[in-house]
């Protein structure tokens, strides 16, 4: 807290934050800003920049890891500052300067006052302004917010032992939403407040001058001039008030650990790997291809039809005109009846040239076994022309 | 000449240079389609058109050289002129050269390669795909371009449309039975649905990729995104069109989304379509044996989170905006920071401007005179 030494002499410079108070704010600022950094392209992750992002940090799961780490450091931090709190109230008697109190609501007033130009000073803010608890207030709910609804998301399956299934996405919802509250409450309020307004570096330096308490706290400024701000302990009463502390504090570690561990290593939401899709063969070998049923034969024509013009004639013209025909190869032509006698001796059909070239079969064009029998029974009927 | 007419002007001479190519086009096709180019079928067929005419190829195995008029008549080759010699460029009499083909596959694998001349485009894409690394991975049954469309009877390959599946059947025969009782599958069969897809519309055609693959699964919730956020065809089933853009805003989409945009062949888990619904067994949600009927939901989220317990299923909101009756307490959340975050925000804008409002006035005040 502020400067305790008993001098009522006027100081230049006032200890604003001591160390611890310090660090902690150092710690909780690195990892909410990396909270922040990885967290909103999880909340808008088909905007350009947010691809643009995941691919800087090599990949979406990176992203989560160091998302999950922060979120680590920023729940430690917090436990830190609950025992110092628990510290400062339970045995040093600080007196609780962060909850707002009927004398915010005024300054609040007053201030309005003054920015309309209706009065000529700001509220004399004491310790911390109603600006400051605001903001603190605001960043207590956010964190308890941010880290329940982030524990329903990093352990899912947990979470709905006990709550129906909607709390999950209700959970990402109200962290995303919060999130993007926060986020932009530090921009606008804390950024204008701590930085724009006026450069106030006491959380790094720990420090504040005279002329900054003057205007900032002077309710404080005058408080401690007035040597009311000191409060004495005597030692008997601090050990005794310890002795309390530890075994508590003691315990909220341990419950706080435990809870910890849980968080990191509850469940394992979803498996590493994805069980095998699929397991069908894709591919059958083909089956031989069967011959193809040849397309049925015309029924053997009635023996008494067994002419040339009805039956010799177009099977010769069918099967042997390509090289028999106008071309006669080897001197046979088989287009007429007068031409196609000189290969065949009616009623002996075994004598025919036309039967002994077919019988020997693997001729080109060669006629089926039930052509070649109807042809022999053709010639032995004396091969009729009509 | 207003430029508005200069316009009309243009647009006019190529109207004409197109309608020119056009009725170049009509003209001369149908010119070589009425005409045969060719007469070698009737030659051939002289003697092929013989049943029992065969020979025995070194393998063993008998080839028969029946070719039947009746099938080439009912080719789309044949009545536009395209005849035996079109494909069988090297036989050009008789008698016929040797042939040196051990098997009747040999011949086939030979064979099919005149498609090329005249479908070059479609035989070029067939090279990148799937079937022709099978092939020269050494599976010689790998399909070639007659195993799909046949040979002397090749025809319109998507008439009927059931024609592809059944296609694809001959060696895909498991996968294609359990298509035919899926949504897709039942509606092609019982009511030649054209909407519904058929193999080739999820595989592709000429070119099928290895669907296995990682940059097959990262694409594949496009895929089905092609009908399913499609207003049009979605409204006349009486389904959402909507499934897709809300899951890519789901827990497992945002993951496909963000890897597919930058990281296309990174193989990583979340759920896409068919990791729920199914790949070739996609049912109707109503239906009971469906993955993701209500009754079967938890059992398919159990595939990847097999701790999850009864209220699992209720988290997914993947397909559905957020609505009171739906998720209440969902909706809530969403209503108080959606109205309370403008709000606060709103507050801290007004209070920070009235402050520097104040501090610039200040200002100005102190350096005046």
């Amino acid at each position: 807290m502020s400067d305790m030494t008993s001098t009522p002499t006027k100081k230049k410079v006032f200890v604003r934050f001591d160390l611890l108070q310090r660090v902690q704010h150092f710690i909780f600022l690195i990892s909410f800003s990396l909270l922040g950094f990885t967290g909103l392209p999880q909340r808008y992750p088909l905007s350009p920049i947010s691809t643009a992002f995941f691919e800087l940090t090599g990949g979406v799961e990176v992203a989560r890891n160091i998302h999950h780490a922060s979120a680590i450091v920023m729940m430690i931090v917090s436990l830190v500052h609950v025992l110092e709190v628990m510290y400062r109230v339970m045995v040093l008697s600080t007196p609780i300067s962060m909850i707002p109190w009927i004398s915010d609501a005024l300054h609040v007033y007053e201030d309005v006052q003054y920015y309309l130009g209706f009065r000529r000073h700001k509220g004399y803010y004491g310790r911390y302004s109603y600006a400051e608890k605001i903001e603190y207030l605001a960043l207590i709910w956010g964190t308890v917010v941010m880290g329940l609804t982030g524990f329903m998301m990093w352990n899912p399956i947990s979470t709905l032992r006990y709550l129906p299934g909607e709390a999950i996405p209700a959970a990402k919802a109200a962290h995303g939403g919060e999130a993007v509250l926060a986020v932009a409450a530090i921009i606008i309020w804390h950024f204008y407040h701590v930085h724009i307004k006026h450069l106030n570096l006491s959380m790094f330096t720990g420090k504040l001058s005279r002329e900054e308490m003057l205007h900032e706290h002077p309710a404080e400024l005058a408080a401690i001039e007035s040597g009311k701000h000191e409060v004495q302990i005597a030692p008997t009463v601090l050990r005794k008030r310890q002795m309390i502390y530890f075994p508590l504090a003691f315990v909220l570690v341990a419950a706080f650990s435990v809870g910890f561990y849980y968080f990191v290593a509850f469940e394992t939401t979803a498996v590493v790997t994805l069980p095998q899709g699929e397991t069908v063969p894709a591919f059958y070998p083909l089956t031989p291809t069967p011959l193809p049923t040849p397309t049925p034969t015309p029924e053997p024509v009635a023996v008494t039809t067994l002419t040339w013009e009805a039956f010799a004639g177009p099977l010769a013209q069918k099967k042997c005109s390509m090289c028999h025909g106008a071309t006669a190869m080897g001197n046979v032509n088989l287009t007429t009846y007068a031409d196609a006698m000189k290969v065949i001796t009616p009623k002996d059909s075994a004598n025919s040239k036309l039967v002994i070239k077919q019988n020997a079969g693997g001729h080109p064009g060669q006629f089926t076994a039930d052509e070649l029998t109807q042809i022999k029974a053709w010639i032995d009927a004396g091969a009729p022309e009509k | 000449m207003t430029s508005r007419n200069r316009y009309h002007h243009k647009i006019g001479l190529i109207a004409a240079g197109a309608l020119v190519l056009l009725l170049s086009i009509l003209v001369t096709s149908p010119a070589s389609a009425g005409k045969p180019a060719q007469e070698t079928e009737k030659y051939c067929l002289q003697c092929h058109s013989d049943p029992n005419l065969k020979m025995t190829l070194p393998s063993g195995e008998t080839l028969s050289l029946f070719i039947s008029q009746d099938v080439l008549n009912h080719s789309i080759h044949s009545p536009l002129g395209i005849e035996c010699e079109a494909c069988h460029t090297d036989i050009t009499t008789y008698p016929h050269p040797a042939i040196s083909y051990q098997s009747k596959r040999e011949l086939s694998r030979v064979y099919y390669k005149s498609c090329e001349k005249c479908h070059s485009a479609n035989y070029e894409k067939t090279l990148d795909s799937m079937h022709a690394s099978a092939a020269t991975g050494g599976n010689l049954e790998a399909p070639v371009c007659t195993d799909c469309h046949g040979s002397h009877n090749v025809q319109k390959p998507d008439e009927p449309r059931t024609l592809i599946s059944e296609t694809c059947s001959k060696c895909h025969g498991q996968i294609v039975d359990t298509y035919k009782q899926s949504v897709h599958g039942m509606a092609l069969i019982s009511e030649d649905n054209k909407d519904v897809p058929v193999c080739t519309d999820c595989h592709g055609v000429h070119n099928i990729q290895d669907p296995r693959t990682i940059q097959f699964r990262v694409q594949s919730p496009e895929l089905c995104a092609g009908c399913h956020a499609n207003q049009d065809l979605m409204a006349k089933y009486g389904l959402s069109a909507d499934v897709y853009s809300i899951y890519k805003r789901s827990w497992h989409g945002v993951d496909v989304s963000v890897y597919k945009a930058r990281w296309p062949t990174i193989w990583h888990d979340s759920a896409v379509c068919t990791d729920c619904h199914g790949i070739h067994d996609i049912r109707k949600t109503t239906d009971p044996e469906s993955k993701v009927n209500p009754k079967n939901l938890l059992q398919t989220c159990k595939q990847c989170h097999p701790t999850a317990g009864p209220n699992w299923a209720d988290a997914w909101t993947g397909h559905n905006e957020i609505s009171l009756e739906r998720t209440p307490i969902l909706y809530y959340v969403e209503v108080f920071y959606s109205s309370f975050t403008p709000f606060v925000l709103w507050v801290c804008v007004i209070y920070v401007i009235l402050q520097i409002v104040r501090s610039i006035v200040d200002r100005v005040r102190r350096s005046m005179p």
